[in-house]
């Protein structure tokens, strides 16, 4: 949910729709809530609700749609516009969203994203972020809410998304526990897990500090502009590998929804033992993902 | 070979980089060869090598030859400054010629650029694709009609002229300019090519863009024509800063200039003839600009594929590979396997350039095989580039070259 022209529908495209951050311009308003199935991790369907937030929709979710909308929310996404001139009309609508949330779903986790972050110069990003978390923070509680900032224009967008669909990843500290097992095994120094059709981080191992704390997002981000230019060729890609003399990344097929990427910097380990040591470690992650659906 | 240390230098120095205009400091140093970052990793990564190898006699010979490779380049760093490839960028004011300038080789983003304000005074760029392909561009403030009051003083000792055509403005007027500077060259008896990128074409809906092609080189043909100008140097270019078309147009004006290209070309040939690659490229991996590519037609998204795969290498080694090797050295490369069939692999030639090939995924490659052919392949593309480095330098002196090990 959030003000109209906040970006909540171009997200969506971006993430689950393959389109490109130029592609969201051809989008145009989005008219009374517009729901989508989208299939995540093979077997998981999300049901997303993208309301359209002009006035008149807004005052309708909270009138006579209240019980349709708010009942049974996992999650709520709020977008607000950084560059908006009126802080206190959308702060007022977040806390009717709010409002109705506890009274319907209580349990829901709700996400604030203080998104067009591209539009505020590199140097005041952070203090801006900041001010706004705070009030957010504030205005949240008893309930607690998780801020991002976010811009379709560069990796934060990822990262925030990431963050929202791990709530949703059945059994995702067992899968946390494979990883490190794994990890351990084949002399790893990182191991990513990604969706495979919205290449989000969904779990990582992370045996060796790393400097670049964005990272995860960044990686996101390339192999998703990637797939978006093999796309114009009518093709994917399968698996890939890319290897200096300093460090040697695989990016592999996992379970039949995820893509597993083994980070390895030493260099005397060949590409085809860790290649063989992914094939077999494919069936105890589809053994889990098969175990964590049934429960 | 003969000069000391401190000889090389001074050489550098004077007549490298005398830009008027800014320049960012990260590019200078990926192409300074004095500070020498990748010469580290070269000797780390022999070492490496060493440890799984078994044949040890094999992996000091080659250790000898990356070291004699290494001081041949240093040696040979000389910039020749007669023979170097001189480009214009002409265009009326607002055209797009510096944008397209910091796009390229300045890593600019497309919005950025639009940011920029109009130039006013003359920039010099001295520019590397690769290590060898040197050429020298001129930016220089468009004027506002089509008059060529500065021309004569922009274009001396050019030898190729970039021509940015905005087409979503009123095109006419430039025209007017491009043709009376054919004109002027043609009087004044320069033997100059003319580029002409007919830019901006983003903001024109795509079923029209053909057609607007053929509409200006026909004008510009006829009033060419009419100057008795027969069969003048002339190519045109469709391209917008915000896909791939400039990189191509752009690689294609850099390929002009390069004396290595045929003899580039038929080696690529005769490798993809030889071989179960179906096509090669050379590819300068901070610019994105293709040195060279085998004569086989391809699909331009292939190819825009090929430049992504150069993206895909830079973003992951700048993650995870140490800071302090350059991105590309001996032992780099990246293969990804796509679903129709194709494996696009990437690998180094030079610190800065690297080979991009396809090749279908049903040929059952011998992996070994392959990686001996493109080593191969690699040590006569570096010969090459020495080779002529040397001959346009060594000219005056007159000495045979040195017979290659």
């Amino acid at each position: 949910m959030g003000k109209s022209g906040g970006g909540k529908t171009s997200m969506r495209s971006i993430i689950f729709a393959n389109y490109s951050a130029k592609d969201t311009r051809r989008l145009g308003p989005t008219m009374d809530v517009e729901q989508s199935y989208v299939r995540f991790l093979g077997n998981l369907i999300l049901n997303l609700w993208d309301c359209g937030g002009q006035e008149s929709f807004m005052e309708c979710y909270f009138a006579t749609q209240k019980d349709n909308i708010f009942k049974n929310v996992e999650v709520l996404i709020y977008v607000f516009d950084v560059q908006s001139q009126d802080l206190d009309k959308d702060l007022h609508y977040y806390q009717s969203c709010l409002e109705s949330i506890i009274q319907h779903s209580s349990n829901a986790k709700i996400f604030c994203l203080i998104h067009k972050m591209d539009l505020i110069s590199e140097e005041m990003r952070g203090t801006v972020f900041a001010q706004r978390e705070k009030l957010l923070h504030d205005v949240s509680k008893p309930l607690h809410c998780a801020c991002f900032p976010t811009s379709i224009w560069d990796e934060t967008l990822y990262k925030a998304w990431s963050k929202i669909v791990y709530q949703l990843v059945p059994n995702v500290k067992g899968l946390e526990k494979t990883l490190e097992n794994f990890a351990e095994i084949i002399d790893a120094d990182e191991i990513l897990l990604f969706e495979k059709a919205t290449f989000l981080v969904i779990s990582h191992c992370t045996r060796k500090e790393h400097h670049d704390s964005r990272r995860f997002e960044k990686i996101s981000d390339i192999i998703k502009q990637f797939k978006l230019s093999c796309s114009k060729l009518a093709a994917a890609f399968q698996s890939m590998e890319v290897r200096n003399s300093t460090f040697a990344c695989f990016i592999e097929l996992c379970t039949p929804n995820t893509y597993v990427m083994v980070v390895i910097s030493d260099p005397t380990i060949s590409s085809e033992v860790t290649l063989m040591n992914i094939r077999n470690a494919r069936k105890v992650f589809e053994k889990l993902e098969k175990d964590g659906v049934r429960n | 070979m003969n000069y000391g240390v401190s000889g090389v230098f001074d050489t550098a120095t004077n007549n490298s980089l005398n830009t008027v205009g800014d320049y960012p400091h990260t590019f200078q140093s990926h192409y300074h060869p004095h500070s020498r970052p990748y010469s580290n990793g070269f000797h780390n990564s022999l070492r490496f090598n060493s440890q799984n190898r078994l044949d040890d006699n094999d992996d000091n010979q080659q250790q000898s030859q990356q070291q004699q490779y290494q001081q041949r380049i240093d040696g040979d760093y000389e910039t020749d400054d007669i023979n170097k490839s001189k480009l214009l960028m002409w265009g009326l004011t607002k055209s797009g010629k510096t944008s397209i300038i910091k796009l390229i080789f300045e890593k600019m983003s497309a919005g950025e650029t639009l940011k920029l304000p109009e130039t006013k005074m003359v920039q010099i760029h001295e520019l590397t694709c690769g290590i060898y392909v040197k050429f020298q561009i001129r930016d220089v403030p468009g004027p506002k009609m089509s008059s060529l009051n500065d021309f004569e003083a922009f274009a001396s000792n050019s030898t190729t002229i970039v021509f940015v055509l905005d087409i979503t403005e009123d095109y006419s007027d430039a025209i007017n300019l491009l043709v009376s500077s054919v004109q002027w060259m043609h009087q004044h008896g320069h033997n100059v090519r003319f580029e002409v990128l007919i830019h901006k074409i983003d903001g024109v809906h795509e079923p029209d863009r053909l057609e607007r092609y053929s509409t200006i080189q026909k004008q510009v043909s006829v009033m060419l024509h009419e100057c008795s100008i027969e069969k003048p140097m002339i190519n045109f270019y469709l391209t917008s800063i915000y896909d791939h078309s400039i990189h191509e147009a752009f690689s294609k004006i850099v390929q002009n200039q390069m004396k290595q290209l045929r003899a580039l070309e038929n080696m690529l040939n005769l490798v993809t003839e030889s071989t179960q690659l179906d096509k090669i490229f050379v590819c300068d991996i901070y610019n994105k600009i293709f040195l060279a590519s085998d004569t086989k037609p391809v699909d331009t998204q292939l190819s825009e594929l090929c430049c992504d795969v150069v993206d895909v290498y830079t973003g992951i080694s700048s993650i995870y590979g140490t800071s302090n090797n350059s991105l590309l050295d001996s032992m780099s490369f990246c293969t990804i396997e796509l679903s129709i069939g194709l494996i696009l692999y990437l690998k180094d030639i030079d610190p800065t350039t690297a080979l991009i090939c396809i090749l279908k995924k049903e040929s059952k490659i011998n992996e070994a095989l392959m990686e001996v052919n493109l080593n191969i392949l690699k040590k006569n593309i570096q010969e090459l580039f020495l080779m002529f480095a040397k001959n346009s330098t060594r000219q005056q002196l007159n000495t045979s070259i040195t017979s290659i090990e």
